[in-house]
């Protein structure tokens, strides 16, 4: 992914399979995404992370033709991508984040209909169908009507239904929020591999922890535009290297502990949960250890204190923005 | 599903889903069987207990069953594809649609013979039955050919009807209630509605009174008049089945351009015209009602061409805002420069109010190109006003009428649609609001000088309304004095208010706040330094 200021890849790399120039959405009022500018390539998995009314959603949806552009264009390989122009919509797959179905159709003839609407060879439908049916684990619901199944399950339809056209652009908003944890194990296999084929996929979670393994790239979105983007290594590492959010877990609850923390030098960002009270201070291992004896000295309970790792749910509270989905 | 290949395969996606949403061929065949031993049993059953009367009995329910058809292509047919679109949309899977490389044009294909499947094959066996039934029928005369002559004109009305059933969901998310509104007036004051719009009674009639229903009974051969009727039945329905497939792929845009808005304009003249010139032909018979005076009927339906007049002109008021809009930001992609809002208000203004002399012509034209529809009428059916050639005054401010109205609407829409205003229901008090603001101020004004001892309390004043405009200018309605009332007064007055909203727009374009950014782009600023960005 490259955006319009900064540069990560090569002179020589491939072409952008999607351009997303200057695009803009606005609501009477309300700008819900704000003149965003950025290209995809081939191979490129980007999470989409950000408070409610982000904008995320949105995005999703021009990208995917369904929401029109107030200013600004999305080309998918050079296409560019209009509500109603049928030829680029054939090479994108989007999935809703309560994706709709035909109730009354069982899960073979939906999907059915979905090859018909995109062509799919009569020959190859069936097996088509069987293989994504197979990947998405509803084989055995196949004959069932989608009215009939779970929440979790008319996600993994939707992801069948998104995939089974065979789409060179895939973006998923929301997929993992209806799947059990094995589901989700299994969406992220699926992702890497949908990765290592060439696609281009934007997928929008809040589900962070998830997003580390399976994102070759993350951006962090508010208000419509992109405060933060890079590679995962890049985002979870950003922000004042010499800092670090420590955990500080308590014997038992203790009134005035944030107080006591506020008051010492170098701690910012107190969050105090019950036992649990994270902080952030200088990355030093040496000040970190005469701030623990300062604690246990003042009577701090301390039963536990670790350093954290830099992650992506750091990074993402390190922005400053205070909703949490 | 399986393997077996059904007719809706081939045709299209959409037609399939819906044709499996409705149970599939096992489901079909079924229903249509269990149906066709009912009627079979039905009529047997009838013969059985009265055979000498058999000949009568088969052509009695040669008409029922002409009356089944009627039920189960029209009322069975529309409602089922008017439910489809509605679920579709209701459920979100419209949206689904729109992720499909489908085109509207195949799309709205399948709503209209997907969901239908069940309906066709019920008027099948209808069909097939009423052959056996007309082989037994002798006082039928006209035998196997009228029966498919009826049941032909009776699928196009019913096709064209479907069509307009597809169109109505996408357009009016109300169209459910509208269509129960206009059906319960139908049936409550069935003539009245023809009788005020004549192009009503031009578009329905014939496949639903006596014209079928008599061609099968008397051999009536198909009359000119009805193939018209056949015609602007085709015509609509293609107007709405554009209007379909444009909203089925785009919800943000509106069914008809400005130059397919024009087109329906043109329609709306042309079926109005020949309904009101042929109202003899095709107005409802065997009821109560009494037919209003000819200038009744000009009247209200040169102020329907008023209402309909406005779609060309809010689309081109659309386009304009949104061109600006986004040239305003710079776009990278901008929209091609629509057509001026004034070119299209000009030539609907024409196109509207050329319905005037058309139909008063056309009226008295009867004389020479339907002599026999001429010599039913009484002489006070005929135009009230003189014959053609009228007077290019007349013609110029029936114009003017016309003219600045759609002014005066499209700033008004101009300036809603540049605030982001999207009420429905704005619009349509801002036309009642010109339409009714100068006839009470009349009222109150002049009656009161009146000391309202006198019914004469309508004045020049009155003219600002268009409908009252028009009234002025083509019945015979006259003054306190014996004189014509002026109109010019109230067109000035049309104008005058149509130049303040224009000063009004483009001022605000000069502010910025014209073209919706302004607010949004301070909007924006204001959160960002509530949030100390």
């Amino acid at each position: 992914m490259t955006d319009s200021n900064g540069d990560n890849r090569s002179p020589g790399a491939a072409e952008p399979l999607v351009t997303v120039n200057r695009a803009r959405v606005q609501f009477g009022s309300l700008v819900a995404v704000h003149d965003l500018s950025f290209q995809l390539h081939a191979g490129d998995l980007v999470g989409l992370i950000g408070p409610n009314g982000a904008g995320k959603t949105t995005l999703l949806r021009a990208m995917a033709g369904l929401q029109p552009l107030t200013s600004g264009e999305v080309l998918v390989m050079g296409e560019r991508v209009l509500p109603g122009a049928t030829r680029p919509l054939g090479r994108i797959g989007f999935t809703a984040d309560n994706p709709s179905a035909y109730e009354e159709l069982t899960v073979r003839q939906f999907l059915g209909f979905i090859g018909r609407a995109y062509g799919v060879h009569r020959d190859l439908l069936d097996e088509k169908i069987d293989f994504w049916l197979e990947q998405v684990w509803l084989k055995e619901k196949a004959c069932q009507k989608i009215k009939a199944l779970s929440r979790g399950m008319r996600q993994r339809i939707g992801i069948a239904r998104t995939l089974l056209p065979n789409p060179t652009v895939v973006l998923l908003d929301e997929p993992a929020a209806g799947l059990d944890p094995a589901g989700r194990v299994q969406f992220r296999k699926l992702l890497a591999s949908l990765r290592e084929q060439g696609k281009t996929l934007i997928v929008s979670s809040h589900i962070l922890a998830d997003m580390n393994e399976y994102c070759t790239h993350i951006g962090i979105m508010a208000k419509g535009s992109l405060l933060q983007y890079g590679t995962v290594a890049q985002i979870a590492g950003a922000g004042r290297a010499d800092r670090r959010l420590y955990t500080l877990v308590l014997a038992e609850p203790l009134a005035g502990v944030a107080d006591i923390l506020r008051d010492m030098a170098h701690v910012s960002h107190v969050q105090v949960e019950r036992e649990e009270v994270t902080f952030e201070f200088p990355h030093d291992k040496v000040r970190a250890a005469r701030l623990l004896a300062d604690l246990i000295r003042q009577g701090v309970p301390v039963a536990g204190f670790t350093a954290n790792a830099p992650d992506l749910e750091e990074a993402y509270l390190r922005t400053g923005i205070r909703q949490v989905d | 599903m399986g393997s077996k290949a059904t007719v809706m395969q081939v045709i299209n996606a959409i037609g399939w889903a819906h044709y499996q949403l409705r149970g599939g061929w096992k489901n079909i065949l079924a229903t249509t069987v269990g149906y066709a031993v009912l009627i079979g049993l039905l009529i047997f059953g009838s013969v059985y207990l009265d055979p000498s009367s058999a000949p009568s009995i088969y052509a009695g329910w040669t008409m029922a069953l002409l009356a089944l058809q009627v039920g189960a292509l029209v009322l069975y047919g529309c409602w089922s594809v008017s439910s489809a679109v509605k679920k579709d949309i209701s459920t979100k899977m419209i949206e689904s649609h729109r992720l499909m490389p489908v085109s509207g044009t195949d799309a709205i294909a399948g709503y209209l013979f997907g969901p239908t499947s069940q309906v066709l094959t019920i008027a099948l066996a209808n069909f097939l039955i009423g052959c056996a039934t007309l082989q037994g029928a002798t006082p039928l005369g006209s035998g196997l050919v009228n029966w498919f002559k009826v049941n032909a004109i009776l699928g196009i009305f019913a096709v064209s009807a479907w069509t307009v059933m597809v169109f109505l969901p996408l357009v009016f998310p109300m169209a459910t209630s509208l269509l129960a509104g206009a059906v319960f007036i139908l049936i409550m004051g069935y003539q009245m509605v023809p009788a005020l719009l004549p192009g009503a009674s031009l578009l329905v009639g014939p496949a639903l009174q006596e014209s079928i229903f008599g061609m099968l009974a008397l051999g009536r051969p198909i009359s000119p008049e009805l193939m018209v009727s056949i015609v602007a039945q085709l015509v609509v329905a293609a107007l709405c089945y554009i209007g379909a497939q444009r909203k089925y792929r785009r919800d943000d845009v509106p069914a008809w351009g400005p130059l397919l808005g024009l087109a329906v304009v043109g329609t709306y003249v042309l079926i109005s015209m020949r309904g009101l010139s042929t109202w003899e032909v095709f107005r409802p018979r065997g009821w109560w009602w009494e037919t209003p005076p000819f200038a009744v009927q000009l009247t209200l339906a040169a102020m329907g061409g008023l209402i309909v007049a406005i779609i060309p002109v809010s689309v081109a008021a659309r386009q304009e805002v949104t061109w600006r809009r986004r040239r305003a930001l710079h776009d990278p992609a901008p929209n091609p420069r629509p057509l001026p809002g004034m070119l299209i208000v000009a030539l609907a203004a024409a196109i509207a109010a050329s319905l005037l002399p058309l139909a008063v012509g056309e009226r008295w034209s009867l004389r020479t190109w339907h002599p026999q529809v001429f010599a039913s009428l009484r002489r006070d059916q005929l135009p009230s006003i003189a014959a053609p050639p009228f007077p290019p005054g007349l013609v110029a401010r029936t114009f003017l009428v016309y003219f600045a109205f759609l002014t005066v609407m499209s700033f008004f829409l101009r300036l809603l649609f540049a605030r982001g205003i999207r009420s429905r229901w704005l619009p349509v008090m801002f036309v009642a609001l010109l339409g009714l603001a100068p006839l009470l101020v009349d009222v109150t004004v002049n009656g009161a000088m009146k000391r309202f001892e006198t019914d004469d309390v309508f004045s020049a004043i009155s003219g600002a309304s268009p409908i009252v405009a028009l009234v002025y200018l083509w019945s015979p309605v006259k003054g306190a004095d014996g004189a014509l009332i002026s109109t010019m007064p109230g067109i000035a007055a049309q104008l005058v208010l149509g130049a303040v909203l224009g000063l009004i727009y483009y001022a605000s374009l000069r502010r910025g706040a014209g073209t919706g950014m302004a607010a949004g782009g301070r909007t924006m600023e204001a959160q960002r330094n509530r949030d100390g960005e």
